[in-house]
Protein backbone atom coordinates (compact mmCIF):
# COMPACT_ATOMS: atom_id res chain seq x y z
CA UNK A 1 0.00 0.00 0.00
CA UNK A 2 1.56 2.95 -0.83
CA UNK A 3 1.26 5.79 1.18
CA UNK A 4 1.66 9.40 0.01
CA UNK A 5 3.35 12.25 2.04
CA UNK A 6 1.89 15.18 2.60
CA UNK A 7 3.51 17.65 0.46
CA UNK A 8 3.61 21.40 1.95
CA UNK A 9 2.45 24.57 -0.15
CA UNK A 10 6.18 24.43 -1.08
CA UNK A 11 6.03 21.41 -3.18
CA UNK A 12 8.28 19.50 -0.62
CA UNK A 13 8.06 16.81 1.51
CA UNK A 14 7.00 17.09 4.91
CA UNK A 15 6.97 15.47 8.26
CA UNK A 16 4.03 15.95 11.09
CA UNK A 17 6.51 16.75 13.75
CA UNK A 18 4.35 18.96 16.16
CA UNK A 19 3.50 15.27 18.25
CA UNK A 20 7.21 14.26 17.99
CA UNK A 21 7.78 17.97 19.88
CA UNK A 22 5.05 17.59 22.32
CA UNK A 23 6.89 13.72 23.73
CA UNK A 24 10.03 15.90 23.60
CA UNK A 25 8.89 18.51 25.78
CA UNK A 26 7.37 15.75 27.86
CA UNK A 27 10.28 14.03 28.63
CA UNK A 28 11.75 17.03 29.02
CA UNK A 29 9.70 18.04 32.03
CA UNK A 30 9.98 14.56 33.03
CA UNK A 31 14.24 14.73 33.54
CA UNK A 32 13.58 18.04 34.98
CA UNK A 33 11.35 17.47 38.07
CA UNK A 34 13.09 14.44 38.94
CA UNK A 35 16.80 15.94 38.67
CA UNK A 36 18.29 15.81 41.82
CA UNK A 37 19.47 19.02 41.58
CA UNK A 38 20.03 19.14 45.63
CA UNK A 39 22.08 16.59 45.97
CA UNK A 40 25.20 16.92 48.30
CA UNK A 41 28.76 15.56 46.38
CA UNK A 42 28.74 11.98 46.86
CA UNK A 43 32.27 10.20 47.08
CA UNK A 44 31.54 7.40 44.20
CA UNK A 45 34.44 5.53 45.23
CA UNK A 46 32.33 4.22 48.13
CA UNK A 47 30.04 0.89 47.33
CA UNK A 48 27.32 1.21 50.49
CA UNK A 49 26.56 -1.48 52.43
CA UNK A 50 22.89 -3.14 51.87
CA UNK A 51 20.20 -2.91 54.42
CA UNK A 52 17.38 -4.28 52.88
CA UNK A 53 15.44 -3.70 56.27
CA UNK A 54 16.27 0.46 56.68
CA UNK A 55 13.15 2.45 56.65
CA UNK A 56 13.43 4.56 52.97
CA UNK A 57 14.36 8.20 53.50
CA UNK A 58 11.23 10.63 53.92
CA UNK A 59 12.60 13.77 54.58
CA UNK A 60 16.65 14.73 54.94
CA UNK A 61 17.20 16.94 58.11
CA UNK A 62 19.14 19.63 56.37
CA UNK A 63 21.57 19.89 59.67
CA UNK A 64 23.39 16.32 59.02
CA UNK A 65 26.75 16.53 57.90
CA UNK A 66 27.92 13.30 55.66
CA UNK A 67 31.76 11.97 56.44
CA UNK A 68 32.94 9.64 53.44
CA UNK A 69 35.40 7.07 54.79
CA UNK A 70 36.68 4.90 51.71
CA UNK A 71 37.47 1.30 51.69
CA UNK A 72 41.62 2.54 51.97
CA UNK A 73 40.29 4.36 55.43
CA UNK A 74 40.71 7.95 53.44
CA UNK A 75 37.52 10.18 55.24
CA UNK A 76 36.27 12.97 53.42
CA UNK A 77 33.61 15.74 53.48
CA UNK A 78 32.10 16.93 50.43
CA UNK A 79 35.04 15.08 48.74
CA UNK A 80 37.30 16.99 50.25
CA UNK A 81 39.79 14.70 51.91
CA UNK A 82 40.02 15.96 55.96
CA UNK A 83 42.80 14.83 58.50
CA UNK A 84 41.09 14.14 61.90
CA UNK A 85 42.02 17.30 63.56
CA UNK A 86 39.94 19.54 60.63
CA UNK A 87 36.54 17.28 61.28
CA UNK A 88 37.24 17.75 64.59
CA UNK A 89 37.21 21.46 64.29
CA UNK A 90 34.27 21.00 61.57
CA UNK A 91 32.23 19.07 63.41
CA UNK A 92 33.09 21.71 66.43
CA UNK A 93 31.85 24.90 64.64
CA UNK A 94 28.38 22.82 63.33
CA UNK A 95 27.71 21.19 66.84
CA UNK A 96 27.80 25.19 67.98
CA UNK A 97 25.72 26.19 65.36
CA UNK A 98 23.01 23.24 65.19
CA UNK A 99 23.14 22.30 68.69
CA UNK A 100 24.06 18.98 70.03
CA UNK A 101 21.23 16.70 68.39
CA UNK A 102 22.45 17.43 64.91
CA UNK A 103 22.83 13.80 62.83
CA UNK A 104 26.16 13.15 61.66
CA UNK A 105 26.25 10.53 58.54
CA UNK A 106 28.72 7.95 58.53
CA UNK A 107 29.51 7.06 54.42
CA UNK A 108 31.17 3.99 54.63
CA UNK A 109 32.47 1.52 52.21
CA UNK A 110 30.99 -1.77 53.28
CA UNK A 111 34.81 -3.10 53.01
CA UNK A 112 36.22 -0.49 55.50
CA UNK A 113 37.54 -2.04 58.71
CA UNK A 114 35.64 -0.89 61.68
CA UNK A 115 39.03 0.89 63.00
CA UNK A 116 38.86 3.73 60.33
CA UNK A 117 34.48 4.05 61.05
CA UNK A 118 36.38 4.37 64.91
CA UNK A 119 37.78 7.48 64.35
CA UNK A 120 35.48 9.11 62.70
CA UNK A 121 33.38 7.92 65.64
CA UNK A 122 35.62 9.43 68.48
CA UNK A 123 35.68 12.33 66.53
CA UNK A 124 31.72 12.74 67.08
CA UNK A 125 32.60 11.58 70.82
CA UNK A 126 34.78 14.51 71.47
CA UNK A 127 32.66 17.46 69.90
CA UNK A 128 29.64 16.35 72.27
CA UNK A 129 27.81 15.58 69.61
CA UNK A 130 25.95 11.76 69.75
CA UNK A 131 23.65 11.23 66.67
CA UNK A 132 25.27 8.71 64.21
CA UNK A 133 23.69 7.59 61.21
CA UNK A 134 25.53 5.16 58.93
CA UNK A 135 23.82 5.23 55.15
CA UNK A 136 23.28 1.93 53.31
CA UNK A 137 20.98 1.04 50.50
CA UNK A 138 17.54 -0.49 49.93
CA UNK A 139 18.14 -2.98 47.75
CA UNK B 1 26.10 18.08 -5.69
CA UNK B 2 28.43 21.64 -4.84
CA UNK B 3 26.34 23.62 -7.06
CA UNK B 4 22.97 22.14 -5.54
CA UNK B 5 21.58 25.20 -4.13
CA UNK B 6 19.20 24.43 -0.72
CA UNK B 7 15.87 26.36 -1.51
CA UNK B 8 15.19 28.91 1.19
CA UNK B 9 11.94 28.91 2.65
CA UNK B 10 10.20 32.36 3.38
CA UNK B 11 8.19 32.36 7.00
CA UNK B 12 4.65 33.07 6.27
CA UNK B 13 3.59 36.46 8.76
CA UNK B 14 3.19 35.02 11.96
CA UNK B 15 4.96 32.12 11.85
CA UNK B 16 8.11 31.42 14.25
CA UNK B 17 11.28 29.85 13.22
CA UNK B 18 10.64 25.95 15.10
CA UNK B 19 14.09 24.36 14.05
CA UNK B 20 16.02 26.23 16.40
CA UNK B 21 14.38 25.49 19.29
CA UNK B 22 13.78 22.16 18.31
CA UNK B 23 17.80 21.58 17.77
CA UNK B 24 17.65 23.30 21.41
CA UNK B 25 15.04 21.21 23.02
CA UNK B 26 16.82 18.01 21.98
CA UNK B 27 19.93 19.11 23.41
CA UNK B 28 18.21 19.27 26.48
CA UNK B 29 17.01 16.00 25.84
CA UNK B 30 20.13 14.64 25.07
CA UNK B 31 21.65 16.00 28.38
CA UNK B 32 19.34 14.73 30.81
CA UNK B 33 18.99 11.58 29.36
CA UNK B 34 22.63 11.33 29.80
CA UNK B 35 23.27 12.34 33.09
CA UNK B 36 20.11 10.79 34.48
CA UNK B 37 21.32 8.25 37.51
CA UNK B 38 19.28 5.40 38.29
CA UNK B 39 16.81 5.74 41.77
CA UNK B 40 18.41 4.76 43.86
CA UNK B 41 16.57 4.28 47.92
CA UNK B 42 19.16 5.13 50.73
CA UNK B 43 18.46 4.88 54.09
CA UNK B 44 20.04 5.86 57.65
CA UNK B 45 20.57 3.11 60.29
CA UNK B 46 20.65 5.20 63.47
CA UNK B 47 22.71 4.64 66.50
CA UNK B 48 23.62 6.88 69.33
CA UNK B 49 26.98 7.65 71.14
CA UNK B 50 26.90 8.42 74.84
CA UNK B 51 27.54 11.92 75.67
CA UNK B 52 30.70 12.66 76.84
CA UNK B 53 30.57 13.27 80.95
CA UNK B 54 26.69 12.98 80.95
CA UNK B 55 25.13 10.31 82.73
CA UNK B 56 22.29 8.53 82.03
CA UNK B 57 18.82 8.91 82.81
CA UNK B 58 17.71 5.34 83.01
CA UNK B 59 20.30 2.74 83.68
CA UNK B 60 19.51 0.25 80.71
CA UNK B 61 19.14 -3.32 81.36
CA UNK B 62 21.42 -4.72 79.26
CA UNK B 63 20.89 -8.62 77.86
CA UNK B 64 22.83 -8.34 74.96
CA UNK B 65 26.73 -7.34 74.40
CA UNK B 66 26.94 -8.96 70.26
CA UNK B 67 30.30 -8.42 69.62
CA UNK B 68 31.43 -7.84 65.78
CA UNK B 69 34.74 -9.69 65.15
CA UNK B 70 35.77 -10.53 68.31
CA UNK B 71 38.89 -13.23 67.40
CA UNK B 72 41.89 -11.13 67.58
CA UNK B 73 44.10 -13.38 65.08
CA UNK B 74 41.73 -13.79 62.11
CA UNK B 75 41.16 -10.43 60.63
CA UNK B 76 39.02 -12.26 57.89
CA UNK B 77 36.85 -13.68 60.06
CA UNK B 78 33.65 -14.99 58.40
CA UNK B 79 30.58 -12.57 57.79
CA UNK B 80 28.00 -14.29 59.47
CA UNK B 81 29.57 -15.59 62.94
CA UNK B 82 28.80 -12.89 65.58
CA UNK B 83 29.32 -13.46 69.59
CA UNK B 84 26.92 -12.56 71.84
CA UNK B 85 27.82 -12.60 75.56
CA UNK B 86 30.70 -14.82 74.84
CA UNK B 87 28.62 -17.42 72.61
CA UNK B 88 29.75 -17.69 68.83
CA UNK B 89 26.65 -17.30 66.75
CA UNK B 90 25.39 -17.82 63.60
CA UNK B 91 23.79 -14.56 61.89
CA UNK B 92 20.75 -16.55 61.15
CA UNK B 93 19.92 -17.70 64.55
CA UNK B 94 21.36 -14.37 65.92
CA UNK B 95 18.75 -12.41 63.34
CA UNK B 96 15.59 -14.63 64.80
CA UNK B 97 16.76 -13.93 68.48
CA UNK B 98 16.75 -10.63 68.05
CA UNK B 99 12.65 -10.74 66.49
CA UNK B 100 11.88 -13.26 69.90
CA UNK B 101 14.01 -10.02 72.51
CA UNK B 102 12.00 -7.09 70.07
CA UNK B 103 8.70 -9.00 71.00
CA UNK B 104 9.36 -9.09 74.27
CA UNK B 105 10.53 -5.88 74.78
CA UNK B 106 11.35 -3.85 71.84
CA UNK B 107 12.96 -0.53 73.98
CA UNK B 108 15.63 -3.30 75.10
CA UNK B 109 19.08 -1.96 74.96
CA UNK B 110 21.52 -3.82 72.59
CA UNK B 111 25.13 -2.54 72.96
CA UNK B 112 27.40 -3.55 69.94
CA UNK B 113 30.74 -4.07 70.28
CA UNK B 114 33.03 -3.43 67.07
CA UNK B 115 36.42 -4.47 66.85
CA UNK B 116 38.99 -2.48 65.03
CA UNK B 117 39.49 -5.24 62.16
CA UNK B 118 35.78 -5.81 61.41
CA UNK B 119 34.33 -4.79 57.97
CA UNK B 120 31.89 -2.33 57.90
CA UNK B 121 29.54 -4.30 55.79
CA UNK B 122 29.51 -7.13 58.67
CA UNK B 123 27.59 -4.22 61.74
CA UNK B 124 25.45 -2.87 59.01
CA UNK B 125 24.26 -6.24 58.95
CA UNK B 126 23.95 -6.61 62.42
CA UNK B 127 22.34 -3.13 62.91
CA UNK B 128 19.93 -4.00 59.76
CA UNK B 129 18.94 -6.64 61.74
CA UNK B 130 17.75 -4.69 64.67
CA UNK B 131 15.82 -2.56 62.35
CA UNK B 132 14.21 -5.63 61.32
CA UNK B 133 13.32 -6.56 64.68
CA UNK B 134 12.16 -3.17 65.48
CA UNK B 135 15.04 -2.80 68.11
CA UNK B 136 15.34 0.99 68.42
CA UNK B 137 17.80 1.57 71.23
CA UNK B 138 20.90 0.66 70.32
CA UNK B 139 25.03 1.71 71.34
CA UNK B 140 27.92 1.28 69.30
CA UNK B 141 30.64 0.75 71.33
CA UNK B 142 34.66 0.30 69.98
CA UNK B 143 36.22 -2.88 71.46
CA UNK B 144 39.51 -1.18 72.27
CA UNK B 145 40.70 -4.40 73.75
CA UNK B 146 41.64 -5.63 70.19
CA UNK B 147 44.61 -5.31 67.89
CA UNK B 148 43.81 -3.63 64.29
CA UNK B 149 45.08 -5.90 61.60
CA UNK B 150 44.83 -3.27 58.58
CA UNK B 151 44.15 -5.08 55.54
CA UNK B 152 47.01 -5.10 52.84
CA UNK B 153 46.58 -1.74 50.82
CA UNK B 154 44.59 0.63 53.26
CA UNK B 155 45.68 3.11 55.68
CA UNK B 156 47.35 1.88 59.21
CA UNK B 157 47.15 5.16 61.26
Amino acid sequence: MARHRRKNEYGEMAMPISAMIDITFLLIIFFVVTAAMDKEVEDEAIILSKAPHGKPLAKKDPRGIVINVRKTGEININAVEKTMSEITASLTVAALKWGNDMPIIIRGDKDVQHYHIKKVMEAITKTGLYKIRFDALIE
Amino acid sequence: MAGKKRRKFALKEGEMPLSAMIDVVFQLLIYFVVTQKPIIENTLLTVDLPAPGGKPKDKPITLFTIDVNRIKQNPKEDLDIYYVNGIKWNFQDLRAQLVRTAQIDPKQTLIISCGPSAKHQKLIQLLDACTEAGLTSINVVNDDTLQFIPDPGTKSK
